[in-house]
C-alpha cells in the first residue's frame, strides 16, 4: 500500500524516500558491523533488495542468503538458502517461529524497535557492546 | 504534533558524520521513516501532521480526541450528540467545509455534507498518521471543496503485519474492543479493522432531567493494495439514544437515531503510469430516526403543526462517482489535472410528523408533501492545479475547480467555481512561509434542501479566505505564527421567523491569529503550546473565539507520560446566552507490560472544567458533554 501511495505523491516527496533509504542503510551498516566481526560485512535483505547498497559504507548487500553474513528477513520463506547466517527478523512474532533468529528489528506504536534474545546471541557467539544493553531480553514474549 | 519533516531528518543525517549510538540512530530512523513524509504535501496548505507515535503518546484514542485540542477550531457537539470541528466563533450544522479522506478517498459527504456523524469517533488504532490542512482550498488534496481537510492514512501492513487487539473500559461504563490485522503477500498487501464501541451508558442530567446519549458503533474497514491497484471498503453503523434531539425543552420522551454507511473505492493506475489514476467509488448512507415528545423540527411549522409530538424519518442517500486525474512533474513545475462525475440519489421513504394544529386538533402530516426532497443530482467537475518554482524553494501554486450540477427535480442547473492560489517558501534551513488565498463554493446538501423552501433555490455558500503562516525551526524548537481572514457569503442557516433554511444576507467576517510552538527537551520529552484569538463581525459567536493549549510528553523507565491543558474562552451568543470559559485537563500514561502487551491509562477532563457545549433550539442551554472519565486500555500484538 505504502509503495502504491508513494507513486501517487508528487515527486518532491522522492526526497523523503531517499532519506528513508539512507537511514535504512545507516542502520544496517551499524548492525552489521556490531553483530559481525569482519572488515566488510555482507547483508541479505530481500525486502529492500539491493536498493540501498550505494549508501552503505562498511557493508554490502548480496542477492543470495548463502553469500551473506547477516540476513534481515520478514518471513520464514525468506530464509531459504540461509545456512549459518546471523538472522534478524522484522516482525516480533517471527522470533517464536524462527529459532535461528537472534533478534528483531520491527515497528511498534510508530517507533522502530530493536530487541535481541540473550540465549540466541550466546548460541551464535555474538557479543554486543553496552549501548545495546537495554535492547537485550532474556526471553521471547 | 510533528511538522519537523524530512528536511530536518536530512539535515540531521548530514550533520551526523560521527559514529551514531544505537539509541540516537533509532530516533533518526524513526523520523526519516515517518510515513507522513511520503503523503504530506507541504506546498498545498498549512498542514499539521500527527504521526502514529504522536497518536500513541498523546493518547488520541479517537479522531475527536485530536480535534478537541487544535488551534482555530472548536470541536462542538450538537443536539444529537454528534461532534464536528467548527472554525472558532462559528457553529454550522452540518459543517460542510470540513472534508474527511481515508487513504485519499472521500468517506461520505453525500448526505449531510459532512462525514462526522459516522467518523468523528473513529478509533485511531487502524491509523498510521493524520494530516490536517487548514485554509488552503487545494484541489489536489481531494475532489470535494473544503477549507479544513482531514486526511487519514491506514497503517502500513509492512510495519504492522499480524494482529493487534485492544480492549478499553472506563469508569463511565464505556466498553470498546478493536482488532487490526495486517498481511503482506507477494503481490498484494491488506489490512482489516473491526471494532465495536459502547459509550456514555450513564445518563446526562440537564436542568434536573435525565437525557441519554448511549450509543453503539460498529466498524469494519479493509484495504487491499498492489503496485497498481488500491481497493478500500468499509461499513460503519451507529445506533444511539437521542441526547437532546429535537425536543423543545431538550428532553425528548423517547426515540432513537440509527445510521449506517457502506463505501467502496477502487483506484487503478492507467497505462502503467502511477501518476495517471482512475477511482471508482460507491457510497451509501442510510438513517432511521424516531422521536417522541414536544418537538422542534422546523418543517412541522410549515405543515401547520403548532406543536409536534412525534417525528419519524427514514432515508437512504447513495453516491456513485468516477474521478480521473493525472499529475505531471518537471524540475521546477508541476501540474495536476482531473475530471470527475458524481451521481447522488436520495430515497426518502418516511418523513412523517404528528402533532397539534393551532386549533389543538391532533394531526398526522406526511412532511414529504411540504418539504422539498431531492431525488437526484449529477455533478461534473474539472480540476486544474499547477505549481511553478520561482527560485530555489519558492513556489507559486494556483488551482481552479469548476462544478456543473443538474438536479432531476427542484432546482435549476447549478454552477460553482472554486479558486485558490498561494506562494510558499519551503527550502530555507529555518524559515517556512506560506500565503494562500481561496474562494470556495459549497453547494447545498440533502439536509440543507430538506429544511428549505422549494420555491426558493438555495445558492451555494461562498467562503473567501486569505491565510498566512510563518514558521521558524531550530534544532530542538519551533515557533509558528498564523493569520487567517475569511468572509462567508450566502451562508445557509435557519431563519428564526419563517423556520426555513435560507441563504443569509449578512456576510460575517472572521479574523484569526495564532501562535504555536514546540520544544524538544530530549529525544523522548517534548512540550507543545499554542494560543489563538479570533473575532467575528456580522454575526454573534456560536463557539469560543479564543483558545490555547499546553501539552507535554515524557518517558521514565519506559513508561510514557502525557499531560495537557486545553483552554477555550467564554462567549456570549445570540440573545445574551453566556457560555463560560473552560479548561480541559487530560493526563495519560502508557505502561509496557512486555514487548507485545501494553496498558494505557488516561484521565479525560479530570476536573470537569472543560467548556460546556451549547445546545441550540428555540432557546439555548448548555451542558458538560465530556464528563470526567478514567479510561484503561489493554493492547496486545500477536
Amino acid at each position: 500500500m505504502r509503495r502504491f501511495l508513494l507513486y501517487f505523491t508528487l515527486a518532491a516527496n522522492l526526497l523523503a524516500l531517499e532519506s528513508d533509504l539512507k537511514l535504512h542503510a545507516k542502520m544496517m551498516d551499524k548492525l552489521a558491523v556490531d553483530l559481525v566481526n569482519k572488515e566488510r560485512v555482507k547483508i541479505y535483505d530481500p525486502t529492500y533488495g539491493r536498493s540501498y547498497d550505494s549508501y552503505l559504507s562498511q557493508s554490502d548487500t548480496v542477492h543470495e542468503c548463502s553469500d551473506a553474513d547477516i540476513a534481515i528477513v520478514s518471513s520464514i520463506n525468506q530464509i531459504q538458502g540461509c545456512k549459518n547466517q546471523i538472522i534478524l527478523v522484522t516482525k516480533y512474532s517471527l522470533l517464536n517461529e524462527l529459532s535461528e533468529a537472534i533478534g528483531a528489528f520491527y515497528w511498534q506504536k510508530g517507533r522502530p524497535n530493536l530487541v535481541f534474545i540473550r540465549s540466541r546471541l550466546a548460541e551464535k557467539k555474538v557479543r554486543l557492546n553496552n549501548e545495546y544493553a537495554k535492547h537485550i531480553d532474556e526471553r521471547i514474549y | 504534533m510533528k511538522k519537523i519533516g524530512y528536511s530536518l531528518s536530512l539535515t540531521a543525517l548530514i550533520l551526523s558524520a560521527h559514529e551514531s549510538d544505537i539509541t540516537s540512530l533509532l530516533a533518526e530512523y524513526r523520523d526519516a521513516s515517518d510515513l507522513s513524509n511520503k503523503t504530506r504535501i507541504e506546498a498545498l496548505g498549512h498542514v499539521s501532521t500527527y504521526t502514529r507515535e504522536d497518536i500513541e503518546r498523546y493518547h488520541y484514542y479517537k479522531l475527536s480526541d485530536l480535534l478537541k485540542g487544535i488551534h482555530f477550531v472548536n470541536y462542538e457537539v450538537g443536539r444529537y450528540g454528534w461532534g464536528s470541528p467548527n472554525a472558532a466563533t462559528t457553529r454550522f450544522d452540518p459543517t460542510t467545509y470540513v472534508r474527511l479522506y481515508l487513504d485519499d478517498q472521500d468517506v461520505g459527504t453525500c448526505a449531510v455534507g459532512t462525514a462526522m456523524i459516522q467518523w468523528s469517533e473513529l478509533p485511531l488504532e487502524m491509523i498510521d498518521h493524520i494530516e490536517l490542512y487548514e485554509n488552503s482550498g487545494a484541489f489536489a488534496l481531494g475532489n470535494e471543496p473544503g477549507i479544513f481537510i482531514i486526511k487519514m492514512y491506514t497503517k502500513d501492513p509492512h510495519r504492522n503485519e499480524g494482529t493487534m487487539a485492544r480492549l478499553s473500559l472506563s469508569d463511565r461504563g464505556d466498553r470498546e474492543a478493536g482488532l487490526f490485522y495486517g498481511a503482506v503477500g507477494e503481490k498484494w498487501n491488506s489490512t482489516l479493522y473491526g471494532a465495536g464501541t459502547l459509550n456514555d451508558t450513564q445518563k446526562y442530567e440537564l436542568n434536573g432531567v435525565d437525557i441519554s446519549h448511549e450509543r453503539r458503533r460498529k466498524y469494519l474497514i479493509g484495504t487491499l493494495n498492489s503496485e497498481t491497484t488500491s481497493i478500500n471498503a468499509g461499513y460503519i453503523s451507529l445506533n444511539q439514544d437521542l441526547f437532546s434531539g429535537s425536543a423543545i425543552d431538550f428532553h425528548p420522551s423517547s426515540g432513537y437515531y440509527k445510521t449506517s454507511q457502506f463505501y467502496a473505492n477502487i483506484t487503478q493506475s492507467l497505462l502503467n503510469d502511477p501518476t495517471f489514476l482512475l477511482t471508482l467509488s460507491y457510497n451509501q448512507i442510510s438513517a432511521d430516526q424516531s422521536e417522541r415528545g414536544s418537538l422542534f423540527f422546523p418543517p412541522m411549522a410549515r405543515a401547520g403543526l403548532m406543536l409536534g409530538t412525534s417525528f419519524d424519518q427514514s432515508y437512504k442517500i447513495q453516491q456513485e462517482s468516477a474521478f480521473l486525474r493525472k499529475t505531471w512533474k518537471g524540475s521546477d513545475w508541476d501540474l495536476f489535472l482531473g475530471t470527475s462525475y458524481k451521481y447522488v440519489s436520495g430515497d426518502q421513504s418516511l418523513l412523517q410528523a404528528n402533532g397539534y394544529t393551532v386549533m389543538f386538533t391532533p394531526t398526522t402530516v406526511d412532511l414529504k408533501t411540504v418539504v422539498p426532497i431531492m431525488d437526484s443530482k449529477q455533478t461534473g467537475s474539472l480540476i486544474a492545479e499547477a505549481g511553478y518554482e520561482l527560485s530555489r524553494g519558492i513556489w507559486v501554486k494556483a488551482g481552479a475547480k469548476m462544478d456543473h450540477a443538474r438536479y432531476s427535480n427542484l432546482y435549476d442547473t447549478e454552477k460553482t467555481m472554486n479558486f485558490h492560489g498561494g506562494i510558499v517558501m519551503l527550502d530555507d534551513a529555518h524559515w517556512t512561509h506560506k500565503l494562500f488565498a481561496s474562494h470556495t463554493e459549497l453547494p447545498p446538501v440533502f439536509a440543507n434542501i430538506l429544511m428549505s423552501d422549494s420555491a426558493k433555490q438555495l445558492k451555494p455558500e461562498q467562503l473567501d479566505v486569505v491565510s498566512w503562516t510563518s514558521e521558524y525551526k531550530a534544532e530542538d524548537w519551533r515557533l509558528q505564527a498564523s493569520v487567517a481572514l475569511s468572509r462567508d457569503y450566502y451562508f445557509i442557516a435557519l431563519n428564526p421567523t419563517t423556520m426555513v433554511a435560507e441563504n443569509m444576507d449578512s456576510s460575517p467576517k472572521q479574523r484569526a491569529f495564532g501562535l504555536d510552538g514546540s520544544y524538544s527537551v530530549s529525544s523522548e520529552s517534548k512540550i507543545d503550546f499554542g494560543a489563538h484569538t479570533t473575532s467575528i463581525s456580522g454575526s454573534d459567536p456560536y463557539s469560543a473565539p479564543n483558545g490555547g493549549y499546553l501539552r507535554g510528553v515524557s518517558m521514565w523507565n519506559d513508561i510514557d507520560f502525557m499531560g495537557e491543558v486545553i483552554y477555550r474562552s467564554g462567549y456570549t451568543t445570540y440573545g445574551g446566552y453566556r457560555v463560560d470559559e473552560g479548561y480541559r485537563i487530560n493526563l495519560g500514561a502508557t505502561f509496557p507490560i512486555n514487548r507485545t502487551q501494553t496498558l494505557k491509562l488516561k484521565g479525560e477532563n479530570l476536573f470537569g472544567a472543560a467548556q460546556e457545549t451549547l445546545l441550540m433550539g428555540p432557546t439555548f442551554t448548555s451542558l458538560l458533554y465530556d464528563r470526567p472519565r478514567i479510561l484503561a486500555q489493554f493492547e496486545w500484538s500477536f
